[in-house]
């Protein structure tokens, strides 16, 4: 950078000592020159305004395009502006965006970028640095303008096939072998009237066609609130394929709620994870339908991270406590361990049915213990897995 | 052989060397290619004008036509020269050939208007080469190669803000972090352009001193007439000063302006930051616009008028001294009426004393003693600005290196003074050899002169005192001292024998004194046997002989015009020449 203070105190000294007009006038040039480009850029900085539109929920392979938008809502022009903004790394290659652009008073310059959705994740976008100065180089002046924005990366959802979860709560709408209950939003067909049938399930429709009373059939089904608890204790992973195997069990998690709210059913999400905001453990949540409820479960597990927290057996018996009666618990997790099948055994005495979710390299030891205790197991080690995966066992109810 | 384009022999001639690959001359380059001379050349005609000016209101009668418009072609051809050059290299012999035509000029240039003087002239310089090089044509000269000087260094680091060869890397190598982040540090371009904004800024200074001096007999007044003047070539008048010196300004501001959008958007091309094609002209504009507010702002700045800062203190302090009395006033005049009541209130009080109307203000300054108050706002605003500038010039000093500017200034000092007295030491100490040479013989003679005896009794007085070894050692090195100064003087490399052998060669009678003397001093100075008197009487009587020979070999030589160390002798003064 110029400097031009000793160049202006010597004209200074000139003027005062040979008092001769044009001296002055070019002390004051100078003076006027030094004082415009001092303020100049940090005026310009401070009527900066950065907006950044874009969606800031995205499943995991989508492109995100977002636009930055900087405006200078101030009275003089700015003859340069780099911006620098900071990527999320791995979203975008090379993980900043940099651009040199100029704006007339009270324009609004565009910057458009794309982000590839190749990671699941909590990410911020920002914050945006601008350098600007004068155009003598004699100030420059450098600030981060805005705040960051948050975006969600979803994790990604693989189709499950049929796992055939039992539950024993009245009500749903699965289809279970047990045709002990009956919803009576589905109807199946229509039959005679039997003494002892309940008047609610006439069909009117089909009593005028026949000229007989005719009632509904309705399709026995069963209500399933599960609950997923996901195991993130880092140490019970095998530290070869643990940064694999607790992404493929937060991904198993995903497909499962997505699968299971797909079927219109209640379900929760318990883990002993991080979060990677805050880096504290956090819980979930309980049962819910609907897909604003799936919606915050992505979102929980987005921002999710594996770490050295509650081990899962200790963390399983303290949400006991919490999770609904009757719910079906789907315990993903890398192995069985005898203190997981011992809080496993503990949940189906208090009447929970347990199907436990291996996430491990497939090997002879597998689910040799639950096998032997007729705990209903799934193993998954790669993501085409999940689709058409059959119960390895199914135990007792 | 295909004959050049007038586009390529132009984009040769005028456009700077860029190397990386993408480079591709467009509309603004050509903008760049042209205002760089076109600055560059109007700012050394400036700066020439004024030179001129001041010489010619030192000397009326210099011959200076021509020389400003020859400085600008000189400035030009150097742009040209140096544009072409891919690095900074200075080749006299390309320099000379170059710079003839132009010294011819600057010598024959004065002959246009006087032709007829020319012939005699050239007899003269037939007959004198050396009437050649008069003092106008040396200013003359000295203007044309600081013209040429300038132009080609300024040229030169208008070609180093841009991308260099090599700055810009290939891919692969791009691809190596440590690479990128070693490359950053020394890629800056800032140099050229202060190297620059040094050369103009001094050269602007020297300008305001010789235009300033020029001025201050003259009205400078921003007129037509004095444009005009400026403008046109051969004399320029001293009135165009202002016009000039502004003029110089404004160009170099603009210039600076220029280059660092250059090297902007070069740091911008090495980092591959991509630039929206409106920055280019953004910068013009607000160049132009911060140059043109400023240049407003400067002319309707006051500038006449002004008080000097002891009066303009002077004359606030008495404005103060005023409005303090009328305050004060004002607040006692408050508390005399709220007193009033209970003044009145009580019988026999006496307020005679504290009536407001014993109170005389201070003594209004006399009309024409003090300045009027134009005056004063102007010298006002003009010394606030000046107070502001040393101020923030300081505190901005002071915040960037605030313990290095003290002992900065101070190590500069001391290393200046430490040089200076080296200079003087070195100097002074062949003067010191001499002088005190000088004041020994100077010395000599007068106690010479002043015992009435010869010394020798003094001498042996002073000799008996010694010790028999040191006794001998002094009589050796009398002797090695008498025979140096008859132009036999011991190397300090020489040992004892070696020197001996140089004795004898050039006095064959010494011997054989010369040895026994010899002897007894190597068994004085290196054996630890104690000296005895027979060695001491030993070596006396050699002494003795050798100092009679070595005298007569001295009045030998000087009967033959020598002097003792057998060069010429000014038989005059019977000094050696």
């Amino acid at each position: 950078m110029l400097n031009l203070w000793p160049f202006l105190l010597l004209v200074l000294l000139l003027a005062v000592t040979l008092q001769v007009g044009f001296l002055y006038h070019i002390f004051y040039l100078l003076v006027l020159v030094v004082l415009l480009a001092h303020l100049w850029g940090r005026y310009a900085v401070g009527r900066l305004v950065v907006r950044r539109r874009f969606e800031p929920r995205a499943f995991y392979g989508e492109t995100i395009p977002v636009v930055l938008e900087v405006h200078n809502t101030g009275w003089l022009p700015i003859p340069w502006l780099l911006v620098h903004e900071r990527l999320p790394l791995a979203l975008a290659s090379p993980a900043f965006l940099r651009r040199a652009l100029a704006l007339w008073p009270r324009e609004r310059g565009r910057l458009t970028y794309t982000l590839h959705a190749r990671q699941r994740g909590y990410y911020t976008l920002g914050p945006l640095t601008v350098e600007t100065g004068d155009v003598l180089g004699l100030q420059r002046v450098e600030r981060i303008v805005g705040a960051t924005d948050p975006l969600i990366v979803y994790p990604k959802i693989v189709p499950v096939g049929e796992l055939g979860l039992p539950s024993r709560v009245p009500l749903g709408l699965l289809r279970t072998p047990q045709p002990l209950y009956a919803d009576p939003v589905r109807v199946i067909g229509v039959r005679p009237y039997t003494t002892g049938d309940s008047f609610r399930l006439i069909h009117w429709k089909a009593t005028a066609a026949t000229g007989a009373l005719q009632v509904k059939k309705l399709e026995p089904a069963m209500m399933l609130p599960t609950v997923i608890l996901l195991n993130l204790h880092l140490p019970e992973y095998e530290r070869v394929f643990a940064h694999y195997a607790a992404e493929l069990a937060i991904v198993v998690a995903a497909s499962l709620a997505s699968h299971l709210v797909g079927l219109r059913q209640e379900v929760g999400l318990l883990t002993n994870g991080l979060d990677s905001l805050t880096g504290q453990p956090i819980i979930g949540a309980l049962p819910r339908k609907g897909r604003h409820h799936l919606m915050l479960l992505l979102e929980l597990l987005a921002r999710v991270v594996p770490g050295e927290t509650t081990p899962f057996p200790v963390f399983v018996r303290g949400q006991m406590p919490r999770l609904p009666w009757g719910a079906t618990l789907v315990l993903v997790t890398p192995g069985e361990t005898p203190a997981l099948l011992e809080s496993v055994l503990v949940l189906r005495r208090a009447g929970f049915s347990v199907v436990l979710v291996y996430v491990r390299p497939p090997g002879p030891a597998v689910g040799e213990r639950s096998a032997a205790l007729g705990l209903p197991y799934y193993e998954v080690w790669r993501e085409e897995h999940l689709e058409g995966a059959r119960p390895a066992v199914r135990g007792s109810r | 052989m295909k004959r050049r384009s007038w586009s390529a022999t132009l984009r040769q001639w005028f456009l700077p060397p860029e190397f990386y690959r993408e480079y591709r001359p467009g509309p603004a380059t050509w903008v760049e290619a042209v205002f760089e001379p076109a600055v560059l050349v109007a700012a050394v005609v400036s700066f020439s004008t004024g030179l001129v000016q001041f010489g010619l209101a030192l000397v009326p009668t210099w011959p200076a036509d021509g020389l400003v418009p020859l400085a600008g072609l000189a400035a030009l051809a150097s742009f040209l020269y140096a544009r072409r050059l891919a690095r900074g290299a200075i080749l006299w012999k390309e320099w000379l050939v170059i710079l003839v035509p132009f010294l011819l000029a600057v010598r024959l240039l004065p002959y246009l208007a006087h032709p007829e003087a020319l012939a005699g002239d050239l007899w003269r310089w037939w007959s004198d080469p050396l009437s050649f090089f008069d003092l106008s044509f040396i200013v003359g000269t000295l203007l044309v190669a600081g013209a040429w000087w300038t132009g080609f260094r300024t040229t030169l680091d208008l070609n180093s803000l841009r991308v260099q060869a090599g700055e810009i890397l290939s891919e692969r190598l791009q691809r190596d972090p440590l690479w990128e982040t070693d490359r950053g540090r020394f890629v800056d371009h800032t140099t050229p352009l202060r190297n620059v904004a040094g050369r103009f800024l001094a050269g602007g200074v020297v300008l305001l001193v010789l235009s300033g001096l020029t001025a201050l007999d003259v009205r400078q007044l921003l007129s037509l007439s004095a444009v005009v003047a400026l403008l046109t070539v051969g004399r320029p008048a001293a009135s165009g000063a202002l016009v000039n010196v502004l003029l110089y300004f404004v160009l170099v501001l603009l210039l600076l302006a220029e280059m660092q959008y250059v090297r902007q958007r070069t740091l911008w091309q090495v980092a591959q930051v991509p630039v929206a094609p409106t920055v280019p002209g953004h910068w013009v504009l607000s160049s132009l616009g911060l140059v043109a507010v400023a240049l407003a702002g400067a002319l309707l700045l006051p500038t006449e008028h002004m008080l000097p800062l002891a009066a303009l203190l002077d004359s606030l302090i008495q404005a103060l001294r005023v409005v303090a009395f009328w305050l004060f006033f004002a607040l006692y005049l408050v508390l005399w009426v709220l007193t009033l009541p209970f003044r009145l209130l009580s019988p026999g009080a006496a307020d005679e004393g504290l009536a407001p109307g014993r109170f005389q203000p201070p003594a209004a300054p006399t009309p024409g003693s003090a300045p009027g108050w134009l005056d004063l706002v102007r010298s006002l605003v003009f010394w606030g600005i000046a107070l502001l500038v040393v101020l923030y010039a300081g505190r901005t000093l002071l915040s960037q290196r605030p313990g290095r500017v003290v002992w900065g200034l101070l190590a500069r000092a001391g290393r200046a003074l430490g040089r200076l007295w080296g200079w003087l030491w070195r100097r002074a100490g062949a003067a010191r050899q001499r002088a005190g040479l000088l004041a020994g013989r100077l010395l000599a003679r007068v106690l010479s002169a002043a015992a009435p005896v010869r010394p020798r009794a003094g001498r042996f007085r002073w000799l008996r005192r010694l010790a028999p070894r040191d006794l001998v050692i002094a009589l050796y090195l009398a002797t090695v001292e008498r025979a140096g100064r008859l132009g036999v003087a011991r190397r300090p490399s020489q040992t004892p024998l070696e020197y001996q052998a140089a004795l004898r060669q050039r006095f064959p009678d010494l011997e054989p004194d010369l040895s026994a003397l010899t002897a007894a001093f190597l068994e004085a100075r290196y054996s630890p046997r104690p000296i005895g008197p027979d060695e001491v009487a030993t070596a006396r009587r050699a002494w003795a002989a050798l100092r009679q020979r070595l005298h007569r070999w001295r009045r030998r030589g000087r009967a033959l015009g020598l002097s003792d160390d057998g060069g010429p002798l000014d038989t005059a003064s019977g000094r050696a020449v």
